[in-house]
């Protein structure tokens, strides 16, 4: 799981007001390179809520991504930062490990990268 | 909900609870056995109450066995669309591109939704509820420069769907997660298309599917719902024939599908949810000849032995074809097409 696709998701447990973000436990990381794409980048960053993903970055042991969101014109100019940027959205992964509700605690696996969402029916 | 209620005393469910060992059922009883409780009508609705939260579980796993088991081998022949191809009515299909067909029922499907192609208003965010191994998520991604997140139940599809997307170079703007379409793990109002393809048959509970896919449509967005149904039923009917719900369910069994509904059910709960323009279409001549192009591959030495390592789901399903070209011949089964669009705030 990309930190780009944990920024999409939410908790779905009934009665939850505010089920974003949820939070990451971190059993493995893999970094996996994918090739860059700066218009992609440009594309899909004010659509990232910044303050989740670079907290997000963090915990995957990724350092780089600052705690305020940066100028548009960063990206349109720095290009150490789009390289950066692209390798915490799209290059590291929780291989294994777990998502949890930042209300209940409740938690969703993460399996050989792929979060499971699925709710047993007394969450629902 | 009715349809709950319906979903726990149908035949073709009980078939279903019976291939898995029941958990311990949570409502507790009398500590007495010869003791009732003060109604005998509490303690059924108890029971009830037990049996429709037991009914749902088993039939998500049994969906996610079915297509873990099955996945491989539909891929291997038909490619990675899982889904009907759309052809010309009354057409011989033998020489037919089945795949080609596979993507016309996409094309189609958006072409009916008005979905503009115009690069200013085509959709950006993009979910497909019930993706399989991803098919319709790479395609639609990679038509508009979307980005597009899958959801399906079975662990299997979505390893797959991410080792292709990746394969095929989309990995930033594809993604799959083990999901319930029935919960899906979105906020509100996120996606511009929300793209349901063959999946609809899977729900057992219609009004919740449908509230869910309005709920994470964006302001403006489409929905796009393709799916078998039963014909509508007449004005003075309450219930489909006996003969028609007995083929229903010999199908459903196989195919772990819950209660069908009609076509005019869907678009019933669209207008509940003040949807608008919402259109609905039945395609199903435009299907029919897939189904014999699908038991012809079955009949191939490649199709055969590959129905033999995959194992019983899949030989239970493969046995039950004849019963969907059945049910299109007889006008019990459609294939129909819905699509509306979320009010703009």
């Amino acid at each position: 799981m990309r930190l780009l696709t944990h920024n999409m998701l939410s908790s779905n447990i009934k009665g939850v007001t505010n089920g974003f973000p949820l939070k990451i436990q971190v059993e493995k990381v893999v970094e996996k390179q994918v090739e860059i794409n700066h218009d992609f980048l440009r594309n899909i960053f004010p659509k990232i809520d910044w303050k989740a993903f670079s907290d997000a970055s963090r915990i995957m042991g990724y350092d780089e991504m600052p705690e305020e969101p940066p100028e548009p014109s960063v990206l349109e100019l720095n290009v150490e930062f789009l390289g950066k940027f692209h390798h915490a959205l799209l290059e590291l992964h929780l291989e294994e490990g777990a998502l949890l509700c930042p209300e209940t605690g409740r938690k969703f696996p993460v399996n050989k990268g792929i979060p499971n969402m699925l709710l047993l029916e007394d969450k629902v | 909900m009715a349809a709950a209620l319906q979903l726990q005393t149908h035949p073709c469910f009980h078939g279903t609870c019976q291939l898995s060992p029941p958990p311990r059922p949570s409502v507790s009883f009398p500590s007495s056995s010869r003791s009732f409780p003060s109604s005998r009508r509490s303690l059924s609705a108890h029971v009830k109450a037990a049996a429709s939260s037991l009914s749902t579980t088993t039939l998500q796993e049994g969906i996610a066995e079915f297509y873990d088991e099955s996945s491989g081998i539909w891929e291997d022949i038909w490619g990675d669309h899982m889904h009907h191809g759309y052809y010309e009515p009354g057409s011989d299909i033998s020489g037919s591109d089945h795949r080609a067909a596979q993507i016309r029922m996409v094309e189609e499907s958006l072409r009916f939704a008005g979905i503009s192609e115009d690069p200013a208003n085509r959709p950006k965010r993009i979910v497909d509820v019930g993706c399989g191994i991803g098919g319709s998520s790479r395609y639609l991604a990679r038509k508009y420069g979307a980005k597009c997140q899958g959801i399906t139940l079975s662990p299997v599809q979505a390893g797959r769907a991410n080792a292709l997307a990746n394969a095929q170079g989309l990995a930033e703007q594809v993604c799959f997660e083990v999901a319930d379409a029935l919960n899906q793990p979105f906020p509100d109002d996120q996606f511009d298309l929300v793209w349901s393809m063959e999946s609809g048959e899977h729900m057992p509970d219609k009004p919740k599917f449908v509230k869910e896919l309005v709920r994470v449509a964006a302001p403006g967005g489409t929905i796009i719902v393709v799916t078998w149904c039963h014909r509508d039923l007449g004005p003075s009917e309450e219930s489909l024939q006996p003969w028609e719900q007995k083929l229903l369910n010999r199908i459903c069994d196989a195919y772990y599908l819950p209660e069908w509904c009609s076509t005019s059910d869907y678009v019933k709960l669209f207008q509940s949810l003040s949807l608008q323009d919402i259109k609905a279409g039945d395609w199903t001549e435009n299907v029919a000849p897939f189904w014999p192009a699908v038991i012809r591959s079955a009949l191939t030495w490649k199709g055969f032995t590959s129905l033999l390592r995959s194992g019983l789901k899949t030989i239970k399903g493969a046995l039950v074809m004849p019963l969907m070209i059945e049910g299109f011949q007889k006008g019990v089964i459609k294939f129909a097409i819905i699509a509306c669009r979320k009010p703009a705030e």
